[in-house]
């Protein structure tokens, strides 16, 4: 998998941790979901992203999908995937 | 502990004892086959009492179940008497039901000095099945190890999958007529060809599995795509 994946798609699951005090594994806990697969998250490799996960993650951070992610036209239009 | 984990322990609890036992039904098949070809009716390079039915089967002489002619002149001398009663035919020892016992009886030819095609028909008749069996389980153990790797959806198993349809399929309906056609042979071409009934039985049982096995490797194929697509998915 490589970061072409991601479509132009950021995440910033750190700064929000961050701003919670939370780690990484704390939230996979909370969320049910393997620390691998978050860490794919976090590091803009993940190719989509389940509804019921990104519900779980707004629960735990107490955050809106905006803030999770934001669109990165030079990224989106270099890279952009096709299907 | 999540539920995701207990979960993923439980599968590979199920699945290690999977192997377990996968692995012993090959270490008996291949015995059971190689025993065959190494025993006294093979090389005979091996010579050892029958201590277990399926591996010491090959000390025995070499030996065809057949069925007898009624001609054949079989018959049970201390067959059960039968009474008339007030109350009917009775049994004259227990007094139950009355009882008749009659043909066609099932025995066994046994061939005390085979010649080498018959020796080597014998014995790859005997020896193809759990062969087979060792070979299928084979796959089936790698198969079994891959889900407990956690990918299963991989070209390699569909490969797999399909040489196992094809080892059932096409090896089990060879089998199936190898053991249709070399008895009638050794029957039919021996001192008791006039008294035995000669069977000519194909299954086609193995012919059904293997294409089911065979529809289950285009499903796994088409589980393989999406498992693509879903690759990267959390």
């Amino acid at each position: 998998m490589s970061a072409d994946d991601s479509a132009g798609i950021r995440c910033h699951l750190d700064a929000l941790l961050d701003a919670r005090g939370m780690t990484l594994t704390e939230l996979a806990r909370r969320v049910d979901l393997t620390l691998a697969n978050l860490s794919i998250l976090k590091n803009d490799r993940a190719r989509a992203v389940r509804f019921s996960t990104l519900a779980a993650i707004c629960r735990e951070l107490e955050c809106e999908p905006g803030d999770l992610f934001s669109y990165d036209p030079v990224q989106g239009g270099r890279r952009g995937t096709t299907r | 502990m999540t539920r995701l984990r207990l979960r993923n322990r439980r599968r590979g609890l199920v699945l290690r004892c999977a192997e377990v036992l996968i692995g012993a039904g090959i270490v008996a098949s291949a015995a059971t086959g190689l025993a065959h070809v190494v025993g006294p009716n093979g090389l005979g390079v091996a010579q050892f009492e029958p201590s277990w039915p399926f591996i010491g089967s090959s000390a025995y002489p070499m030996a065809v179940e057949a069925t007898f002619d009624d001609d054949a002149g079989v018959s049970v001398t201390h067959a059960p008497v039968t009474v008339n009663t007030s109350d009917g035919t009775r049994d004259a020892a227990t007094g139950g039901g009355g009882l008749e016992i009659f043909g066609p009886f099932t025995g066994r030819v046994s061939y005390m000095n085979p010649s080498v095609p018959e020796r080597w028909a014998w014995v790859a008749w005997q020896a193809a099945l759990p062969l087979l069996t060792a070979v299928s389980l084979i796959v089936v153990l790698r198969l079994v190890r891959s889900v407990r790797a956690g990918s299963p959806f991989t070209a390699s198993n569909a490969v797999r999958l399909r040489a196992l349809a094809l080892l059932v399929g096409g090896g089990g309906s060879l089998v199936s007529l190898v053991g249709a056609l070399v008895p009638n042979w050794l029957l039919g071409t021996s001192g008791a060809a006039e008294i035995v009934h000669l069977r000519g039985y194909v299954s086609l049982v193995p012919l059904v599995v293997g294409v089911l096995i065979a529809i289950l490797a285009e499903v796994w194929q088409t589980g393989i795509e999406m498992d693509r697509d879903l690759d990267g998915t959390v």
